[in-house]
């Protein structure tokens, strides 16, 4: 835990690109989500979602695994150092609110 | 840099993908117009209505699986995580409540006060249950909670002609009725939720 300035500074950009979060924030409160849902979620079409997950996936922060039989079905899940990297993340999002709202309510 | 506002919106996202299945609202409507079905058509051998509860209630069951597909199709599926939260909330809360209920009735039968307003109490202490879950974003099980309870416990008798409150056995018809009446509603705002929090898809966004 730091300063407010070097949780600003440690911020992982993989992951606090806002689609990107709201990605790993509805992956982190779940098993594995489906391509759908995260499309709803983010409201990306096809091919931009395909593109965020293809960066988290070369990040290591998601699995994408298709199923091989019965209708074509994506699903997404946070590996287990994604799902590290995104709790470290919402803890250090979570610093900064609490910081911003301490230095607002000292300058009222 | 996100603002409060972002984060709040993230929260959002993370509350609904928790307990995704909760905020499918259009099943607790179902449960809701079952509690409906069941207070003006009682099981046998009562009621005039008798003849007509098995096709109501496969008709609930029809809308149930249209419903099932519905949410399936428009908001995908999520595998939930079993936390230890999740299996408090799931398995240990509804044993509680049911050995509660079971404690209330026993209570109220030794004190010779017991009633329907009893089944009113339990339900309402179960909408409030829920609505603790998650008080920001189901604060409307809460108000249903507060409403069914107040109804139940209010000294209601005093303004019906035969000085018997409307949530006693001489009418079985009202606690199904409110109860279900409160289900259907919030039912609708869980959905509304799940349908803000969820948004269309649009093909021409850039990244």
């Amino acid at each position: 835990m730091g300063t407010p300035f070097e949780d600003m500074a440690e911020i992982d950009r993989l992951v606090h690109e806002p689609s990107r979060l709201a990605i790993t924030s509805a992956l982190s409160s779940c098993e594995s989500a489906d391509f759908l849902f995260l499309q709803r979620i983010t409201g990306l079409s096809k091919g931009n979602l395909s593109s965020h997950l293809s960066k988290l996936e070369k990040g290591g922060i998601v699995a994408i695994s298709k199923n091989a039989s019965g209708p074509p079905r994506t699903t997404i899940r946070l590996t287990p150092a994604g799902r590290e990297v995104v709790a470290e993340h919402w803890e250090r999002l979570t610093r900064l609110r609490d910081a911003a709202r301490d230095w607002t309510a000292s300058q009222e | 840099m996100h603002t409060p506002h972002d984060i709040d919106h993230l929260e959002r996202i993370r509350a609904v993908t928790a307990d995704f299945g909760g905020y499918q609202g259009l099943y607790t409507c179902l449960l809701g117009l079952f509690g409906i079905w069941v207070a003006f058509t009682p099981l046998p051998p009562v009621g005039p209505w008798t003849g007509l509860f098995p096709i109501g209630a496969l008709l609930l069951v029809g809308l149930f699986v249209a419903a099932q597909r519905h949410y399936r199709r428009r908001f995908g599926q999520v595998r939930p995580r079993w936390t230890t939260r999740r299996v408090l909330w799931l398995v240990l809360v509804p044993m509680g409540l049911l050995f509660g209920y079971l404690l209330l009735m026993s209570v109220t039968n030794v004190l010779g006060v017991q009633g329907g307003w009893v089944f009113g109490v339990f339900i309402a202490i179960c909408l409030a249950v829920i609505g603790c879950s998650h008080p920001r974003t189901r604060w409307h099980y809460l108000v249903g909670a507060a409403l069914l309870l107040a109804l139940a416990l209010a000294p209601l008798g005093a303004l019906v002609p035969s000085g018997i409150h409307p949530f006693e056995w001489e009418y079985p018809v009202m606690v199904p009725l409110v109860a279900g009446g409160i289900l259907v509603v919030n039912g609708l705002l869980d959905h509304r939720t799940l349908g803000r929090t969820l948004t269309s898809v649009s093909e021409s966004e850039t990244d």
